[in-house]
């Protein structure tokens, strides 16, 4: 009687699973400037005597509202080309119109009766996120 | 860089006006009168700058004469002079500088 045929079963190992490569992290995303679209400036007093303060309202409206962080932007106060004053503001989240107060002291020039000065406000043209 | 409008803004050289009051006692003493009431008016238009009660600051114009009129008489005491040496109770002031003025009484 003919052998039946051995079947060899070799059992292999399965090589070990290599965890599939994590993805590499994709770069934190820089969030955007925002435009700087107008910048008001009001004054409480427009006629004061020398060395008297005079209260400066700055107001700075974005182009659009803030959603994923604050902005910060910096104001300059100019009285005839002079800066005066400096600060910052600031926008939360959600609000594209901000305010800032300034106390300014004007002075007339020694021998001088009277001046009348022009005074304005400057900013940057983008407001920044804060990080 | 973003510019906002222009505000013009006028500024005009002032002097501070000090007002204050004293009685004479009776050893020649000063001591200070609280609440005599001098008012300052404009010297040419007679309008008033301020309803003074010592002691007072008031923040006047420069080179503006003003009348003070110090009273005659105040709770049983009656004007002498002013710090200065004027001896009239109405008189007229330029505020070309920073003044300090004492209106003296003594007892009536």
């Amino acid at each position: 009687m003919a052998e039946s045929p051995v079947k060899k079963i070799v059992i292999e190992e399965a090589p070990p699973e290599v965890p599939p490569e994590a993805p590499p992290e994709a770069p934190p995303r820089k969030l955007p400037d925002i435009r700087v679209e107008r910048l008001y400036i009001s004054l409480s007093k427009t006629y004061v005597y020398s060395g008297e303060a005079v209260r400066a309202t700055v107001t700075a409206y974005l182009e659009k509202k803030p959603f994923e962080a604050k902005y910060s932007l910096p104001v300059y106060v100019y009285a005839d080309g002079s800066k005066i004053g400096e600060g910052k503001i600031v926008f939360p989240i959600g609000s594209d119109r901000q305010k800032k107060d300034f106390k300014l002291t004007l002075y007339c020039p020694p021998g001088r009766h009277e001046i009348t000065y022009k005074v304005y406000a400057e900013t940057p043209d983008y407001a920044k996120p804060v990080v | 860089m973003v510019r906002s409008n222009v505000v013009e803004v006028r500024v005009v050289a002032a002097y501070k006006l000090t007002l204050k009051a004293a009685r004479y006692t009776r050893w020649g003493e000063l001591l200070p009168l609280e609440g005599v009431r001098i008012p300052v008016r404009d010297a040419i238009y007679f309008s008033l700058i301020k309803e003074c009660y010592t002691p007072c600051e008031v923040v006047i114009t420069a080179n503006v004469p003003v009348r003070l009129i110090a009273p005659k008489k105040h709770l049983g005491y009656v004007f002498v002079e002013w710090s200065d040496g004027e001896r009239s109770n109405d008189r007229v002031i330029t505020m070309n500088r920073n003044i300090e003025l004492e209106a003296r009484y003594a007892p009536g």
